[in-house]
């Protein structure tokens, strides 16, 4: 019995580190752990939509607030495998629109890194630039979307200008940040070995800073969106926020949830893309 | 026969005076050290030398022409962000020639072609390499080669970035990329100062060979004495710690030089650790020791180019 004991006093000692090991403050997580920890909220998450969604089905086949997986896969395959009366895939046509609104407002975010980065170098454009941006950055630009609309008119002009005004500034001012962070040793360095002005601008500084932009430029690509999808929301005829917003008057959630999906989808692709490719190509970055 | 001349030099940054009446002859080809506790200005001085700050007071000139702004003429070498991260060792040593010869686009055209021919070398051999244009960039990227072998690397490390380098190499690419340039004077703000123990004594021993081989005028600073006085054929200290006749306060008067040695040609390691060294060190350690202020006309300035104009007020020769 007493061996008993001491075996069970130390099977849970034992046991006490290896969870203190792993769920203990600085603690370190194996890859199986990892692994299980990563996934166990989506799964859970999944498995309890899932369930519940068929349980209300079973009591009501009209259920439209939880539909089944089927149903979603169903909405998915009316709007983007079949065409509609008007021959057209909706779900492509609508993201093919976001995605031109989007890819137009990019050029206008390239300048804003471009005024971020004289900002930073230049005290003038600074001093003519960061009071009016600080401020402009604090518009709600959901607010603007009137006078926007007012101004420059309903169409996709609208739209991309809706996008630049929200995150313009915020990306100005913080390529600004990134280019003050430079050294300014190498600055001087490249002043001593005969680069003009504008080699030490644009192929010194901005080309060093420039993979931290496109980070600054991922952390905004949800501002980005939305701003685009609460415009296409409110005045469009296509568009990935014009459909999810249509639809909604019909609660049909199948549908929605088809273009939550895919925006996401999206979404993620585009960052991660971006994430790799600063990793591929700038493998000096942070070292 | 002066290089280059401080003469009557102050420095403030604010109300906080650095500088004092700072004046200083230095001749060519000379290995000027200097040292001094911390926050005495030494960098300061530096950046007056270099340009990159202009003195409240007084002049700066070199060859008799006063110092206006940074210039091609005199090369750096930090202790840190020596190297342009983005660039490769070979692009780094390239940078200075590429842009003070070509233009702007010329100089992204030439290095795209140089990348794609090192490329295809690297990937398809040397033969198929030098079927490829050469490109306008040609005689800089030989010479640049050259440096490199001047270094110790080889040209396989060519196409390495800064941060594939330890940190010996990467100041030593440092040196190049500044050398390349044939700067009249070489200013170093503490370049060794990151480096481990044995690094720093073999990268001491490459820019003592440099020196001898080639008798650039270098200005040194460093906050190691036996650095200053082992590479060095001059050393100066410079110090916020003496008295005057005026009873300033230090940190409110600014630095001076209060010494001022000739040393003798280095050459091997053993003369680091020499009698003349060992005495040489023991006076200046005495001379920067903060508790015990140097009265101003007792300053060892023995070095045969000393010289200084002092304040009437600063020195009343009461004896």
């Amino acid at each position: 019995m007493a061996h008993f004991v001491q075996l069970l006093t130390s099977f849970t000692c034992n046991v006490a580190t290896y969870l203190s090991r792993i769920f203990g403050m600085d603690g370190k997580t194996t890859r199986t752990w990892k692994l299980v920890l990563s996934w166990l909220p989506i799964i859970l998450l999944a498995g309890w939509y899932t369930t519940t969604a068929y349980h209300r089905t079973e009591e009501n086949p009209d259920e439209k607030l939880t539909p089944t997986p089927t149903k979603v896969y169903e909405a998915f395959q009316r709007y983007a495998l079949e065409p509609d009366k008007a021959g057209d895939y909706r779900l492509w046509k609508d993201v093919r629109a976001s995605g031109e609104r989007f890819l137009w407002a990019l050029p206008w975010l390239f300048l804003a890194a471009l005024v971020g980065l004289h900002m930073g170098l230049y005290q003038w454009v600074e001093d003519l630039s960061l009071r009016s941006l600080t401020v402009v950055d604090k518009i709600p630009p959901i607010l603007l979307l009137a006078l926007i609309f007012v101004v420059l008119g309903t169409g996709d002009i609208a739209k991309v200008a809706i996008i630049v005004i929200t995150v313009f500034p915020t990306i100005a001012l913080d390529t600004q940040l990134i280019t003050k962070s430079f050294p300014k040793e190498l600055r001087i360095k490249a002043k001593t070995l005969g680069a003009s002005n504008a080699e030490i601008t644009y192929l010194v500084v901005f080309k060093n800073i420039f993979p931290r932009v496109l980070h600054v430029f991922r952390s905004s690509l949800k501002a980005i969106f939305l701003a685009l999808l609460a415009a296409e929301a409110v005045v469009s005829a296509v568009g990935i926020g014009y459909r999810t917003f249509y639809v909604q008057r019909f609660s049909a959630v199948d549908v929605i949830l088809v273009y939550v999906i895919t925006a996401t989808l999206a979404l993620v692709t585009i960052d991660l893309s971006i994430r790799w490719y600063v990793r591929l190509r700038y493998k000096w970055l942070d070292k | 026969m002066s290089f280059i001349e401080l003469t009557d030099v102050h420095q403030a940054y604010g109300h906080k005076r650095v500088l004092n009446d700072i004046d200083l002859r230095i001749r060519e080809g000379e290995f000027t050290t200097i040292v001094g506790p911390t926050g005495c200005g030494k960098s300061t001085m530096l950046r007056l030398i270099l340009g990159s700050e202009q003195p409240v007071r007084g002049s700066v000139t070199i060859e008799g022409t006063p110092v206006t702004g940074i210039h091609r003429d005199r090369g750096i070498v930090f202790q840190q962000y020596g190297l342009f991260p983005n660039l490769t060792v070979l692009e780094n040593i390239m940078f200075g020639p590429v842009h003070e010869r070509h233009s702007f686009v010329g100089g992204i055209i030439g290095r795209a072609i140089i990348k794609l021919r090192r490329g295809a070398e690297c990937w398809l051999g040397k033969r198929v390499g030098n079927l490829l244009p050469k490109g306008p960039l040609y005689a800089i990227e030989e010479q640049a080669l050259e440096y490199l072998n001047r270094i110790g690397l080889s040209e396989a490390d060519a196409g390495k970035y800064p941060f594939e380098l330890s940190g010996g190499m990467r100041q030593r690419v440092a040196i190049a990329s500044a050398a390349i340039m044939k700067p009249k004077v070489f200013l170093m703000d503490e370049p060794f100062g990151a480096l481990d123990a044995v690094t720093r004594q073999k990268m001491q021993q490459f820019i003592l060979e440099l020196h001898q081989k080639y008798q650039m005028t270098i200005f040194f600073v460093t906050h190691e004495l036996r650095e200053a006085l082992f590479l060095g054929t001059r050393v100066i200290a410079l110090s916020q710690y003496y008295k005057t006749d005026n009873g300033g306060e230090p940190g409110t008067q600014g630095s001076k030089i209060i010494s001022d040695f000739p040393l003798q040609r280095t050459s091997t390691l053993d003369e680091k650790y020499s009698p003349e060294l060992n005495a040489i060190e023991k006076q200046l350690m005495e001379d920067l020791d903060g508790s015990k202020k140097k009265y101003i006309g007792d300053f060892h300035l023995t070095h045969p180019d000393s010289f200084r104009t002092v304040d009437a007020a600063e020195w009343r020769r009461t004896s």
